[in-house]
């Protein structure tokens, strides 16, 4: 047990630091076998040592697991955004904060749902938790609705790029469509609020890097690599997708 | 809580056929399969067992879809004036006069629109369908004395508002459409994923043109501002367990309302709003045949 806590934050800090060499300076007091498994050589999602997760795309409940992670990780971003303590005067607008109160709601329905989906099919739900880059100040309206059109625009990205994996499924494909143009009516009127009345809400020359193309109007489409290492600075357990 | 198996979703009878099919059951996911997973990777096989033989084919789905995107192209066109104004229609065009809408906006969906055409005629080739001749009055090409299309929306692109309403109901019937049409791609994984991207481009739509009538971006229930003839874009489609009305708070067995929110749980307007529900080719069609001489 205290091994495991040592080896814990070990891997907490070659995560927040990034330091490969301190990682393995820590480990090596620690011996081979389970420095191995914090290596992420071990891709069992549920070992107690290594919180980190591992998604088999070929298995449509670990999709369902990816849309939890990505749906927690907004519910949680637009949680703290209204509960925050300068909701009201960062967002002197009504509208504004009945846009952002309605879709924290939203996202929280989501997580809840693909949550309950897991359970149903008796599989876990995966332990995640958020933190968030200095530069989101959510006293700030500027810096919210930034980070929140980054979010939008991935989960819209990520949803159509996660679309292959479940094409054996059309009961889970069409809920991934049910949520997925929720999540792009978001992004609209999001980015309305930052250039209102322009054409910025439907502007996909912004978002060529998550598949998007401005000249035959089509949305963004990423893969779950690519989503989840955009994803990655706001979780702090490590997602890894396998089985693509 | 109060949550279905997804399992339970499907016919027992299908279930039953699938022990026949095991080997259509890819290798490497049935040695990877934790036994939690199971019921959700028999109903997935079940639904497509049970999909074959009575389905529009990919190219249907694609003709269907361009008669939308034919549809929507060429009310913009006239709308934002990249079309000359047609002389059946009442005019001067009024839509951008002063204290219209944003013409940025419109400009914006006319060019998706036309790029939406211009992508499925090239995907469909000599599958593609012809245009079909539109009346966006609703009347079906009949005419007054003065030669002028006299449906109920005559005034369409002399008044913003009835242009705003035909567009929202353009745009959020098109959600429905692509999503409804989703289930028949799966075979052709290139034209999914592209419709799909073309169904949130619709969505982004949608979401503008609902917040410029004062609407929300998302669909609440099904109370809307629309006119009394359009409101079966928000209804169920056939059959209604497929394709719910846009007021359904169920979703893969889970009834929505029943799980928790920030206070309490989830309450019937959110879990409408969270979820968009997808439509079925004969209904969408009717709708949109409103508007097809």
């Amino acid at each position: 047990m205290e091994r495991e806590q040592i080896l814990t934050q070990a891997v907490g800090r070659l995560q927040s630091e990034g330091s490969r060499r301190e990682f393995m300076r820590l480990a090596g007091l620690l011996g081979g076998a389970l420095a191995l498994s914090a290596c992420g050589k071990d891709n069992n999602p549920t070992s107690p040592v290594n919180k980190n997760v591992t998604l088999n795309f070929a298995m449509p409940l670990d999709v369902l697991k990816y849309a939890f992670a990505l749906e927690a990780l907004e519910a949680d971003f637009y949680t703290k955004v209204v509960g925050n303590g300068s909701f009201s005067t960062a967002f002197s607008s009504a509208a504004e904060r009945t846009i952002l109160t309605d879709i924290r709601d939203h996202e929280v329905a989501h997580r809840e749902f693909f949550k309950a989906a897991l359970l149903a099919n008796g599989a876990t739900v995966p332990s995640l938790s958020t933190k968030y880059p200095s530069s989101v100040n959510f006293a700030d309206r500027t810096s919210v609705l930034t980070t929140a059109k980054t979010f939008e625009d991935l989960g819209v990205s990520a949803y159509n790029g996660a679309a292959r994996y479940l094409v054996s499924n059309t009961t889970l494909l069409t809920v991934a469509g049910k949520v997925v143009s929720v999540e792009a009516r978001h992004t609209s009127a999001i980015r309305d609020l930052l250039a209102p009345d322009t054409k910025a809400f439907a502007d996909l020359s912004d978002i060529t890097s998550l598949g998007a193309s401005e000249a035959n109007g089509l949305d963004g489409k990423a893969s779950p690599t690519a989503v989840l290492a955009a994803a990655q600075p706001f979780i702090n357990e490590t997602i890894t997708a396998t089985g693509l | 809580m109060n949550t279905t198996n997804v399992m339970d979703l499907i016919d027992p009878s299908e279930t039953k056929k699938l022990f026949a099919r095991r080997d259509a059951i890819k290798a490497g996911v049935t040695a990877g399969l934790a036994m939690g997973s199971l019921p959700m990777v028999l109903a997935a096989m079940a639904k497509t067992a049970g999909a074959q033989g009575t389905n529009p084919t990919v190219n249907d789905v694609l003709n269907f879809a361009l008669k939308l995107e034919y549809l929507e192209s060429e009310f913009y066109n006239i709308g934002t004036g990249l079309q000359t104004f047609p002389a059946e229609y009442l005019g001067p065009n009024g839509v951008f006069a002063t204290g219209g809408p944003p013409k940025a906006v419109f400009d914006q969906i006319a060019k998706h629109e036309n790029s939406h055409v211009a992508l499925l005629k090239s995907a469909l080739g000599a599958a593609a369908v012809a245009k079909p001749n539109f009346d966006f009055t609703g009347g079906k090409g009949a005419k007054d004395a003065n030669g002028k299309y006299n449906g109920p929306f005559a005034t369409v692109f002399t008044n913003k508002d009835i242009f705003l309403a035909l567009s929202q109901a353009f745009e959020d019937t098109g959600v429905r459409a692509y999503k409804g049409g989703a289930q028949f791609l799966i075979s052709n994984i290139p034209v999914l994923e592209t419709a799909l991207q073309i169904h949130a481009v619709e969505a982004r739509h949608a979401s503008k043109v609902r917040r410029i009538r004062a609407e929300k971006g998302w669909i609440s229930g099904r109370t809307n501002t629309l006119p009394p003839a359009a409101q079966g874009v928000y209804g169920p489609g056939n059959p209604a367990s497929t394709y719910p009305a846009e007021d359904n708070t169920t979703q893969a067995g889970v009834n929505v309302t029943a799980l928790a929110a920030i206070s309490g749980t989830v309450t019937a307007a959110t879990a409408s709003e969270s979820f968009d529900e997808p439509l079925d080719v004969a209904t969408v069609l009717a709708i949109a045949g409103l508007f097809i001489i």
